[in-house]
């Protein structure tokens, strides 16, 4: 056998590599949290798909839920965008966790039309392997249009919403529920394509 | 002197405008459009889209075809146009050559040409048709109306390119044969040179080549000999040869104004045809554009278009300019669109053959991020870099995201947050700090004098907050948020 190891970090980079699980027709990257995958259809994150992180409020580990997964991806040479971020991502705290910060790009359009006309672009063009975005008020129809641009770009699409849209249908293929408590992540799986929803995680203490 | 020798190694590819006065104006609407020229009391057509022989009488055909539209000749883009097909030339092979006539009494349609020696190049393109298809692919993409011939002398190169379009002439032997069937007033001579023939019962070239050299001297003049020793490469032909010039201004004047900026899309498309061909014959590329709308009463309006990566490729250059435009707010009418571009670099990635996954990815990244910029600006896109500052304003900076390179500089050692407030957000009341404090300060040398006290703090239902207290004003603020 000659398979080298670090040629499988691009290819989970760019999203390429099935990875064999339960349900092999769920295409994934992992989220870094052994025990969060295990609750996940494929076991992470659905490529070429939505999904959505709900929370109760800035500052509740939504950005730390991601990191494990950022890091591994930007280091592997994958694009991420951060598409109209709530406050300003600070650097220094980006690269001391080990994101390559050449690989983030960070996308601030002025209006929500503007906003998703960005998101809809990114998540289409297949040069970002993930983008995160924090959308506000959006309406499902807007929704369907990013998941079909992250089907066609075969992106990570990553939606930051407020709690309270969990009342709303929506076309994402997973939606989780980051509840509150910075030093320990607490999820709860709302829907997830292909899987059981319910189902809770709490990061180890 | 073994001149026929050395004529018989050359392959000129000559490029004929067919309607060059007309065509250089990038009309909308050109078949039915005539463009003229006066000259005293007579105006006369020099070039119609209907098919209207150059030269008939402007009054003349007006009474007959009232429908008809026309305009002055502009000379301007008429060199433009020339020197556009001669950047093709030079992307095709050299030495080049341009001869421009304007249109006069004896030739109401004027001439012009431009040859590219091809010989030497042909064996990149698999031979001279490789060449000539090359060209003429290159016409069609750019719609530049032109017929295309080779032949081993210059002058036998215009005769065919203009009467035998697509026309290869690879040997002396070869090319008269082709030129026998060709009627006299093809030729390259002078109304009463070709009157002259007709009346002696020459109609066709194989009765004129038939005629001894010095009989014809004697009948019609010696430059009608020297004209017939250049057609077949009984003698050198000297031309100067064409320069680049060494930056790409094009302009296009409208004939009636343009009130909206949909209306720019056809003209650009023509600026950008032609400055992709002008970079393709410097074998270079390029990372901005400008380009100025110049309006009747208001001051020209200026709008520069940036790549992250140096691009030839029109298609490109265009769909970055829709995102540009779809911004601009128009003061006034447009008159006239000049396109410039001065600064060049080698071509970057992905315009190659070659072609990956990864290349592709990176492609369409650097696409996106173009759209992204020119549709939102600059300050609305970015990426993050390290700066050598204790400042924590100052401890990064925002990058150009086509600058991928790192700073070389470490993050800080103590621990940071995620998020920062933008400017920092005073706290009505003191917080419940939940560490111990880090001074930063910097001197009143560096300007913009900071002195703060820097506490983790934690926030209602345990945010895990930064706040800081100024030193001078012992007032609170609230500067990052771990998330």
């Amino acid at each position: 056998m000659t398979a080298r190891p670090e040629s499988l970090a691009p290819l989970l980079a760019r999203a390429q590599l099935w990875r064999g699980n339960q349900q092999a027709s769920v295409r994934t990257q992992s989220t870094g949290h052994p025990g969060l995958d295990a609750l996940l259809p494929g076991g992470g994150w659905p490529v070429g798909a939505l999904s959505e992180v709900l929370t109760p409020r800035l500052g509740c580990g939504e950005l730390q839920l991601l990191m494990p997964w950022l890091i591994r991806l930007t280091q592997a040479g994958g694009r991420v965008a951060l598409l109209r971020p709530p406050l300003l991502p600070y650097a220094p705290a980006f690269a001391q966790s080990g994101v390559v910060l050449s690989r983030l790009l960070v996308v601030n359009p002025e209006n929500e039309e503007a906003a998703q006309w960005a998101c809809e672009q990114s998540l289409r063009s297949g040069g970002f392997s993930a983008v995160l975005a924090w959308p506000g008020r959006i309406a499902n129809q807007a929704l369907r249009k990013l998941q079909l641009a992250a089907e066609a770009g075969d992106a990570c699409g990553i939606l930051y919403r407020n709690r309270s849209s969990l009342s709303e249908a929506s076309p994402a293929a997973l939606r989780l529920e980051l509840k509150d408590g910075p030093e320990r992540l607490s999820v709860m799986v709302h829907k997830c394509r292909g899987g059981m929803p319910g189902r809770r995680w709490q990061q180890a203490a | 002197m073994a001149t026929g020798g050395l004529n018989a190694a050359k392959h000129w590819l000559c490029l004929v405008p067919r309607r060059l006065a007309l065509d250089a104006l990038c009309l909308p609407d050109p078949e039915t459009t005539l463009v003229t020229m006066r000259k005293g009391q007579r105006s006369w057509v020099v070039s119609a889209g209907c098919g209207l022989p150059p030269g008939s009488d402007l009054a003349t055909v007006l009474t007959a075809r009232p429908e008809l539209r026309w305009v002055e000749r502009q000379p301007d883009a008429e060199t433009a146009y020339m020197q556009q097909l001669a950047a093709l030339g030079h992307s095709l092979g050299a030495p080049v050559h341009l001869e421009q006539h304007a249109p006069s009494v004896d030739a109401p349609a004027g001439w012009a040409s431009v040859w590219v020696e091809v010989g030497r190049s042909a064996r990149l393109f698999e031979g001279l048709e490789g060449v000539r298809l090359a060209a003429q692919s290159n016409l069609a993409a750019n719609s530049l109306n032109c017929g295309v011939a080779i032949a081993p002398t210059m002058e036998s190169a215009r005769l065919l390119a203009a009467h035998s379009d697509g026309a290869i002439a690879p040997s002396l032997p070869a090319l008269s044969d082709m030129m026998q069937t060709l009627p006299v007033h093809a030729l390259h001579l002078p109304g009463q040179v070709i009157d002259g023939l007709r009346a002696s019962g020459i109609q066709r070239c194989d009765a004129l080549f038939a005629l001894a050299s010095d009989q014809i001297g004697r009948r019609y003049g010696t430059a009608t000999t020297r004209y017939l020793d250049r057609l077949l490469g009984r003698v050198a032909e000297t031309r100067a040869a064409h320069r680049l010039p060494r930056r790409f201004e094009k302009r296009i004047r409208f004939d009636g104004n343009v009130h909206s900026t949909q209306g720019l899309r056809f003209p650009l498309r023509h600026l950008f045809g032609a400055l992709e061909l002008y970079l393709r014959a410097i074998d270079s590329a390029s990372q901005q554009v400008r380009i100025i709308l110049e309006h009747v009463d208001a001051p020209d309006t200026h709008l520069t278009v940036s790549l992250t990566a140096s691009a030839r490729d029109a298609d490109h250059w265009l769909l970055m300019c829709r995102e540009h435009l779809s911004r601009l707010e128009l003061p006034e009418a447009v008159s006239a669109i000049v396109l410039h571009c001065d600064r060049f670099q080698p071509l970057d990635g992905p315009q190659m053959a070659l072609f990956d996954a990864g290349k592709a990815e990176e492609t369409a990244w650097r696409q996106t991020v173009e759209r992204l910029l020119a549709r939102l600006g600059e300050d609305a896109v970015w990426t993050m870099g390290l700066a050598d500052d204790h400042r924590p304003e100052r401890a990064w900076r925002r990058q150009h995201p086509a600058n991928q390179q790192s700073s070389g500089v470490l993050p800080p050692a103590a621990d940071r947050p995620l998020w920062m407030f933008d400017p920092p957000r005073p706290l009505p009341h003191s917080p419940k700090l939940a560490g111990p404090a880090e001074r930063i300060e910097s001197g009143w040398w560096e300007g913009n004098e900071l002195r703060r006290d820097y506490f983790l703090a934690t926030g209602d239902s345990g945010m895990r907050l930064w706040v800081y207290q100024d030193r001078r004003s012992r007032r609170w603020y609230l500067h990052g948020l771990w998330a």
